[in-house]
Order: structure tokens, then C-alpha cells, then sequence
């Protein structure tokens, strides 16, 4: 699974499709509060990135791929 | 296979016989504009498509394919012969990948290569051509892309101090991208982060939300509302490459490295400082940038980093650092250590190329920046809206514009088309920047309205024509506003399109006097683009369903048996009327079932009749393809051929036209490598240099007639005759007797070949005979007549569709049998005195000719001997067999019938009496006799 989610927590795995974003949505609207772990996440599509930019759950890990860290760092600065 | 690929392969196919029709077609006619667009859209779809499979050999060709098209396309490049066989060469290559993958469902790896060499070829035309013709194909996808406004300095501020050194550390040329996808774009499969992400000489990026996020549960998460901020140094090149495919959604735009200085930090500060700017300014005055850094150093490791002071000294030894000094620059940054505030860079009059080293774009003074992009557009549309067809299309529109004035009609809402005249004349000249003709319109249409004339109006038209002259509107479009001329294009178009639309709905005059109010109360308002297109018809409004679908043949081959059931089983009704009134003697039933039996019959025969026209196709499905092998033959042979293609839309069967399709090819390599002489010789002959191939299709009663004509060297009989009697064909007697025409006709015998020598075109002495069995296959004849030095014709004739038979029935020792109407000239009752015998042979006189006679029983080895009527006389079927007639002796004829005949197959296929055999309406089976063959 691209993102397990866990009860207050859901975990991105490589990469993540465009397919995932509804649900990622969803779930966050559901889990107000909710923390995002993106240690292992190498890619998200476009659609997670701005429901993730959208509800600014708070990021409980950055990223280990170096680019894709400093991509969202920068992206969410503006929050 | 998933369907997609299979539509793919479908229509790959289509597109890649499209795109070699066009290329042929632009052979002719290399300056067709339309042709060259209409080939570049086929490339480009076929690419785009290809791009949704994992087919990157296919995709790299097509994609050097389209690019050299969009050059050709472009004007950038012309159109050569070369080109043109580069490009077959590489859809060759396209369908021969097609074929794989529809046979193994993979492109092999070993086709990569071939992949890359056939692009590599294409590409090299781009690069030879268009390094000639003024410069690169990049410059002119770059001009496609807009350049926009720079980045905010709030926005690189948020780019990390070290960033933004290391960026003008390096000298190297900046691009700040900013990339705005469409909103829907990943319903288009588009990820634009990935893009981004992947961005040549990537240094910073950042998504931003393009405006505030609605809140959680009204965020539709695909609906893209990012836009991507991507700072680059890669070059203008590389990152157009790298957006082609979304150049509208760019915004490139080359940053200026100074721009990126921007010092910051807490601006608590002393007068300490003072000493060190004195210091610094004199070291930079004395040239001393070691000592200069050396100076900064220091005090950067004095002071406390957090401060604004050490933030700008950072700046400074990175300026010292960079490869080309900009001493100006540092002045300023020095300077701004006394206000600490940042260096208005922007309004520094500098030579900024100093430091931007290749960076020809920038080579201009950092304040003109900005001026000098509007400026650029400026002209640029200026000059692009006054293109040649600009003009052109303005002249027309006046035109059109003066026919709606000369108008002779006068409905009630004939103010409101005069309106809409005035708006779109207004637009038109301030669209070309002549905005005082405003006023002046104005007036003439108020004018016009008063006195209920068109007068005034078509008077200052007049006048004003010659304004409109290709010099004045380029001057006058030199002092336009972009702003003025786009809108105002918009906008008069629209109004055109408005009144066209109102013109051409004349007849519904309810309709189009609401329209012309319409007309009459908006255009006072200046036409607004948005209003006036609430009015005119817009094309995408009206939903066009697909007209024609894609059967799999398959499917209406199940429908042709069915038919050919139901036609059979229909058949079996007047039998059952006859058993009805025989058996059981009831006569009203019997009518009864006749009367159903014809409603039946007449439906049946209709839906055949629909079906065979699905089946129908029209030759044209052969014959696109001889332009293609006409082309290349001439082209190898060294010959000049002009093909002429007529009656492409005759319509036949689809398993007749192709059962064509390879004898058709053989008779043209033939007629191209034996029939057409080469120039010289031609010229030596006195006939023009380029040869003539006629191909004609036309259709003549129920048969397809197919002529293939040269005007070549045409056929000697005498050779012909040697040629047949050295292979054993003929014998002695045989060539005595032997007419010239029936000699030339010798070439469709089995095993015969004039040709010296075994070329890899023709000449292997398979050619005719082959080509006459497949037409005979299909019950076809072919003949060919030829002048010796004028040229030679074939003749093809097929029947429009084999799939239902006509026979007669005709009965022989009480056995029946089928003889196809085609073969069948008359019937006739012969008295048996009437026959003499001459040798061997029976034979009678029918209208002044001699009728040879056979008896069916004897032909068919049946030892009974043929009955006659009462009065004593003997059935005749005449039927003709190539161009005899002769009469075949039976017992009785019975009626004509419709049938599906089926092929004999397994043991009874090597019967060669028969050709095939069909269900009889009773349920019995009839054998079709090959009259041919027993005759």
C-alpha cells in the first residue's frame, strides 16, 4: 500500500499515486489531527502535495529522499 | 491485448497510411500549406498516442518525425525529397513495429537500435537544415514559449540564502520557472510535481497554492490549484525540452542573478560598520578583491551571523567569489551596509552581463528588464497581429463588412446589423491602431440610422479602405497597445461570427430578428467580447455523435450467414405451399404461405441488400497504396511515371477488393518494369519523358471493371510467340494459327516470362498466371490488349459481391445441378434431327452460328443418354465459357435460384467438376457445376 493508515497516523510508502489523493482527503477531513509520516516516501503525485499543502496535517517525518524533502520543505514554509 | 492497444494498433495503421498519402500528395504539391499542417497533426496524434504504451523505439522515431514536420510546418524548413523518404523509411519502420506488437504483444530490444539510427537520420535533417536557416530549432520552440514577469522578491527571499550564493556563485545563466498546469490536467495523466521535481539544473523549487485553500471538506483534491515555482540553470534549451509538452502552462523567464542578492537578517547595526565601507570602497577602488575578501571574511567572523550586516557581507564575498567581478554590484552592496537596506537592484543601471557569463538574453541593463520584455512583446504582437495574413484577413473582414452594408433588404432590425457592422468596424481599426476611427464610425452609423440608409456608413468605409493598406496599418500598428489590439481582435471576430451566424440563419426569420435585437442592444456596448458571444453558434455547443462505427469484420461475416440461412430457409416455403396444396389439398393455406412467402422474400432480399452494402469498399482501400510502390519503383527503376488514379470510389465487395489488392500490385511492378521505358528511350520515341499509368475502376452492370493502362512500350506478339513456343508452351501448329491478340494473352500462361533476366521486381515467370488464377478465384476475368510502342491494357472484371450465387437448375438422369447465371447465355429446345455431327463432335446451328454440343451425362461420366421432350427435342444450355459458346445437352431445366454457395472442402475440395455446393430450400443439396473446368 502506497499509504497505510493507521489510526492516527498514515505512512507514505514510495511512490504515491494520484489514485491515493481521495483517500488521503477523506481521511484526513475524518481524523482531524492526524500526524503524516513521509520517512519512506520517494514521490507523491501533485494531488496528495496540495491535499497535504490544503490541510497542513503536521509532519511527523520528512522525507529520507533528499529532493523530495526540500521540495515540501519549501512548499509548506508558506503555511 | 487490452483493447486500447488494439484501437491503438487499428489506428496507428490508419495514420501511418494518412501520413504516406500526404507525403505523396506534398511530392506534388511541396507548398501546400494546409497538406503540411494536415501531416504534421497525423505525426503528432500517432506520437501522442504512442506515448500512452510502453513503446519508447516507436515514440523516439515519431517524435523526430513530428519535430521535423513542425519545422517543415513552420516555414523553417523546406520540403525535400529526402525528407520525404526519411520520413516513409521511418513510418515503414512505425507499421513494421505495429505488426510485432500486434503479433507478440512487445517491441524487441534489438529494434532500439534501428530506432535511434532512423531518428538520429531525421534529427540530422533538422540540424542541417535548420542550423541554415536562420538558427535552431530551439530558438523557434522557444519564441513559442511567453515570457512573463519576474518573481517577487518576497518569493526569493524564501529561497535559502546558500541557494541563492551558490546560484550566483556559479555565473552560470538563471531561469525562473513558474508552471501553472491547467486545472484538470491529471485527469490528463500529468503529475506536475513530478515534472518540477525532475526540472534541468534544478537549484530550488517550491509548490504554492495558486490562491487561498478553501476549507477541508470543499477542497476537491483533483482539481489542481498548484502552481510550481522552480528556480534553474540549466539552459533555455534544455528547459523548453523539458515543458514541451505544456509550453501554454510556462512561464520562463530569465532571472537576473542580482536579483537574487538579497541580504537579510536583524538590521541592528553601529557606526562600527562606517569604518569597515570606507575601508572596503577603497579596496575595491584600488582593484585589491583579495584584500576586499579578506576584509569581509573578517568581519563576517566578527559579527553575529543572524545580523542583516553579516547577511549582505556574505553577499559581498560571494560576489567576490563569482567567476566574473561586477564591481558595480559590490559598490552598491557596500553602499547599502550604511542604510542596511538592500540594493535597489532592479533600478541599478549596470552592466549585469558582467556577471552572467553567455547569457545573451540578459545582456541588457537589469532596470530594462522588465521594460524591454513588455517592449518585445509589444512588437511581437504587433508584428504577428500585421502578419501578410493579418492583413489579409482584415481586408476580408471590411469586405464582408461592406457586402452586409450593400444589402438590399431592409427588416425591422436592420439598425441592429448596422450596429454590429460599426462595433466590428471600430474593433477592426482600433485592433490596427487606428482608435480615432471610432468617433468617426460612430457618427457615420448614427448618421446611417437617421436617415435609414446605409450611406454614410459605406461612404467612410470607401474612404477609409485605403487606409487599410498593408504600410499604413504596420505604422500604425507600431504605435497599438497590445492590450487594445487583442481585446479588440477578440472582439471582432466575435461580432463576425455573430453576423454570419445571424446571416446564414436567414431563413428563420423569427430567429434571427431576436438575434439582430440581440444584435441592436448589445452592440452599443463597445461589442464586448462576452456579450457577443452569447449569440452566433459556437461550434463545440452542438454534440456531433460519430457517424460511422467499427464493425469487427467478423461480426458482419456471422451476419452474412445468418442472411444466407434465412434466404435458404425461405426458400423452403413455396415448397411447403406446394406439399400444402399437393398433399393435404388445401389450396387456400398454400396461398396463404405464398402470400407470407413474399413478404418474407422481400424483407430477406432487402436486409441482403443492407448487409452487402456494409460489406462494400470502395477500391480505393487498393488503391491508395500504388502512389506509395509507384513512387519508389519509378524512383529505383530511374523511370519518370505519372499515376493516374480514377474511380476510387467504386464500390465491391470487401473480399473481392482484396483478393485485388496483390494481383493489382504485380500488373503495375509489371507494367512498371516491362511496360514503361526509361526517359531516354521515351524521348528517343518521341513520346514525352514521363510515362502515364492509368488505374480505372468503374463499375459496369452487377461487375467491378478494373483497367490498368501504360503508355509504355506495349507487348510484341511475335516475341510473345517465340517466348511460348521455346517453353513448350504453344506447339507448332498452335503458332501458325495464333492470333496477336490471342498471343499477347499467352503471357497469362503458367510458367511464361519475357524478361531477360530475373530482376527482384519481376520477371520470375510466376507473375501472370498467378495474377490470373486470384481474379478467377473470385470469379473474375481478366484480358489485356497491347500495341506494340503504344502501350498496353489489362482488364480486370470481378463481380461486385460472390457471396450470393444466381443458379440454374437444370436436371440430368434425374440428378439436378446448378449452373451459375453468369455462365448461362440462353436455354433452348433443339430438335434432334438438328444436330449433325461432325467427327466426333455434335453440333447445331443457333442463329446462324455453329454451337458445339457436349452432353452433360458424357462430361460427367454418367452413362445415360440424354432424354428429350415429347416432341422430340433436347434441352440446350448455352453457356459461354471464355469467349465460346457452347451448348451443354441436359434433360430439363428447372428455375434460377439464389444461393449461398459454399466451397467444397476435405475430400469432396478435389473435385474440380464442381464448384461448390449450396442447401436447396427442401433441404437438399445442389452441386454447382465449374462449368469451366468440365467443359
Amino acid at each position: 500500500m502506497p499509504i497505510d493508515f493507521k489510526k492516527k497516523k498514515a505512512f507514505f510508502n514510495d511512490v504515491v499515486g494520484v489514485e491515493e489523493a481521495e483517500g488521503l482527503l477523506q481521511w484526513i477531513s475524518d481524523n482531524p489531527g492526524a500526524k503524516v509520516d513521509l520517512k519512506a516516501c520517494s514521490h507523491l503525485h501533485s494531488a496528495n502535495l496540495q491535499v497535504l499543502m490544503a490541510c497542513k496535517p503536521s509532519i511527523s517525518a520528512w522525507p529520507q529522499d533528499e529532493g523530495l524533502r526540500v521540495w515540501l520543505e519549501n512548499s509548506f514554509i508558506d503555511k | 491485448m487490452n483493447p486500447l492497444l488494439e484501437q491503438f494498433l487499428a489506428e496507428a495503421r490508419e495514420f501511418l497510411q494518412a501520413i504516406g498519402e500526404k507525403l505523396i500528395e506534398l511530392e506534388r504539391t511541396p507548398d501546400d500549406a494546409a497538406l503540411v499542417n494536415e501531416l504534421f497533426r497525423f505525426v503528432h496524434t500517432l506520437k501522442g498516442n504512442s506515448g500512452l504504451f510502453e513503446f519508447p523505439e516507436m515514440t523516439r522515431v515519431l517524435h523526430a518525425g513530428e519535430d521535423l514536420m513542425d519545422l517543415v510546418r513552420n516555414g523553417k524548413m523546406e520540403y525535400s525529397q529526402e525528407l520525404a523518404d526519411r520520413l516513409l523509411d521511418a513510418m515503414d519502420f512505425v507499421g513494421l513495429l505495429c505488426d510485432e506488437i500486434e503479433l507478440e504483444g512487445v517491441i524487441k530490444a534489438t529494434h532500439a537500435s534501428d530506432s535511434a539510427k532512423l531518428a538520429q537520420s531525421l534529427r540530422e535533417l533538422i540540424t542541417v537544415e535548420a542550423s541554415s536557416a536562420d538558427n535552431a530549432a530551439g530558438e523557434m520552440a522557444v519564441a513559442t514559449l511567453q515570457v512573463y514577469e519576474l518573481p517577487s522578491p518576497a518569493l526569493l527571499v524564501d529561497i535559502p540564502e546558500t541557494v541563492r550564493g551558490e546560484a550566483v556563485r556559479a555565473g552560470r545563466p538563471l531561469f525562473w520557472i513558474r508552471y501553472s498546469p491547467i486545472s484538470e490536467c491529471f485527469f490528463q495523466g500529468d503529475d506536475p510535481f513530478y515534472t518540477s521535481r525532475r526540472t534541468p539544473g534544478l537549484l530550488w523549487g517550491a509548490a504554492l497554492p495558486r490562491s487561498a485553500w478553501p476549507p477541508t471538506p470543499e477542497l476537491n483534491a483533483y482539481d489542481c490549484a498548484l502552481d510550481f515555482c522552480v528556480l534553474s540553470n540549466a539552459s533555455q534549451e534544455e528547459l523548453v525540452e523539458h515543458y514541451r509538452y505544456v509550453p501554454d502552462q510556462i512561464q520562463l523567464c530569465p532571472l537576473d542573478p542580482l536579483l537574487l542578492i538579497l541580504p537579510q537578517g536583524n538590521p541592528n547595526g553601529g557606526p562600527v560598520y562606517e569604518d569597515f565601507v570606507t575601508e572596503a570602497l577603497q579596496l575595491l577602488e584600488a582593484d585589491d578583491f583579495e584584500g576586499l575578501n579578506q576584509a569581509a571574511q573578517t568581519m563576517i567572523e566578527l559579527s553575529n551571523s543572524e545580523l542583516w550586516f553579516a547577511s549582505a557581507l556574505r553577499w559581498l564575498v560571494v560576489l567576490l567569489e563569482s567567476k566574473r567581478k561586477n564591481p558595480t554590484a559590490m559598490c552598491a552592496l557596500i553602499l547599502s551596509l550604511r542604510t542596511l537596506e538592500a540594493p535597489h537592484w532592479a533600478e541599478m543601471e549596470s552592466d549585469s552581463s558582467v556577471l552572467e557569463e553567455g547569457m545573451e538574453a540578459q545582456a541588457i541593463p537589469s532596470s530594462n528588464v522588465m521594460e524591454i520584455k513588455t517592449n518585445k512583446t509589444l512588437t511581437a504582437t504587433a508584428f504577428a497581429e500585421l502578419s501578410e495574413e493579418e492583413i489579409e484577413a482584415l481586408e476580408a473582414i471590411l469586405a464582408d463588412q461592406r457586402q452586409i452594408l450593400s444589402l438590399e433588404d431592409r427588416p425591422n432590425w436592420v439598425a441592429g446589423r448596422w450596429t454590429a457592422v460599426a462595433g466590428t468596424l471600430i474593433n477592426c481599426f482600433s485592433a490596427s491602431g487606428n482608435i480615432e476611427a471610432k468617433a468617426e464610425i460612430e457618427a457615420a452609423l448614427a448618421q446611417s440610422i437617421a436617415i435609414m440608409d446605409t450611406g454614410p456608413l459605406l461612404q467612410w468605409l470607401d474612404a477609409s479602405q485605403g487606409i487599410a493598406s498593408k504600410l499604413e496599418l504596420q505604422e500604425l500598428a507600431q504605435d497599438a497597445g497590445v492590450d487594445v489590439e487583442i481585446e479588440g481582435d477578440a472582439a471582432s471576430s466575435a461580432a463576425d461570427e455573430a453576423l454570419y451566424a445571424a446571416m446564414l440563419e436567414d431563413s428563420e426569420v423569427d430567429a434571427v430578428a431576436l438575434n439582430g435585437a440581440e444584435i441592436a442592444t448589445t452592440a452599443p456596448a463597445a461589442m464586448k467580447p462576452e456579450e457577443t458571444q452569447k449569440f452566433g453558434k459556437r461550434t463545440d455547443d452542438t454534440i456531433a455523435a460519430p457517424k460511422s462505427l467499427k464493425v469487427d469484420q467478423v461480426k458482419i461475416d456471422r451476419l452474412m450467414n445468418l442472411i444466407g440461412e434465412i434466404v435458404v430457409s425461405k426458400n423452403a416455403l413455396p415448397y411447403l405451399a406446394q406439399r400444402a396444396e399437393d398433399q393435404f389439398g388445401v389450396r387456400e393455406l398454400s396461398r396463404e404461405i405464398k402470400a407470407q412467402y413474399a413478404v418474407i422474400n422481400r424483407i430477406a432480399e432487402e436486409m441482403q441488400d443492407a448487409i452487402m452494402q456494409v460489406r462494400m469498399m470502395p477500391v480505393s482501400f487498393v488503391f491508395q497504396r500504388f502512389p506509395r510502390l509507384v513512387r519508389d519503383l519509378s524512383r529505383k527503376l530511374g523511370k519518370e511515371v505519372d499515376l493516374v488514379l480514377e474511380g476510387e470510389d467504386t464500390e465491391a465487395d470487401k473480399n473481392i477488393i482484396e483478393s485485388l489488392a496483390d494481383p493489382l500490385i504485380h500488373i503495375v511492378r509489371n507494367s512498371l518494369d516491362h511496360g514503361l521505358e526509361t526517359p531516354d528511350v521515351r524521348k528517343a520515341a518521341k513520346k514525352p519523358g514521363m510515362g502515364t499509368l492509368t488505374i480505372r475502376a468503374a463499375q459496369e452492370a452487377d461487375q467491378v471493371i478494373i483497367e490498368i493502362k501504360d503508355d509504355g512500350r506495349g507487348i510484341d506478339p511475335a516475341v510473345i510467340k517465340r517466348k511460348a513456343y521455346e517453353k513448350g508452351i504453344i506447339d507448332e501448329a498452335t503458332l501458325e494459327r495464333i492470333t496477336d491478340a490471342q498471343a499477347v494473352n499467352l503471357i497469362f500462361t503458367a510458367g511464361f516470362s519475357t524478361a531477360e533476366t530475373v530482376s527482384d521486381l519481376s520477371g520470375r515467370g510466376v507473375g501472370m498466371d498467378v495474377v490470373r488464377s486470384a481474379v478467377e478465384a473470385v470469379n473474375g476475368t481478366i484480358s489485356l490488349d497491347s500495341e506494340v510502342g503504344k502501350g498496353t491494357r489489362i482488364r480486370i472484371s470481378l463481380p461486385l459481391s460472390m457471396a450470393v450465387t444466381k443458379v440454374m437448375i437444370v436436371e440430368s438422369d434425374k440428378q439436378i445441378f446448378g449452373v451459375p447465371m453468369d455462365h448461362v447465355v440462353e436455354t433452348v429446345r433443339v430438335e434432334r434431327n438438328s444436330i449433325r455431327a461432325i467427327k466426333n463432335n455434335l453440333t447445331t446451328v443457333l442463329r446462324g452460328r455453329i454451337i458445339p454440343l457436349k452432353n452433360l451425362n458424357t462430361l460427367l461420366e454418367i452413362t445415360a443418354d440424354q432424354l428429350a421432350n415429347e416432341q422430340d427435342e433436347l434441352a440446350v444450355l448455352v453457356v459461354r465459357v471464355g469467349a465460346e459458346s457452347v451448348g451443354l445437352v441436359v434433360d430439363n431445366f428447372n428455375e434460377t435460384i439464389d444461393v449461398i454457395q459454399k466451397p467444397l472442402d476435405g475430400v469432396l475440395g478435389g473435385l474440380s467438376a464442381y464448384s461448390g455446393s449450396a442447401l436447396m430450400g427442401n433441404g437438399s443439396v445442389l452441386m454447382v457445376l465449374n462449368v469451366k473446368e468440365i467443359v
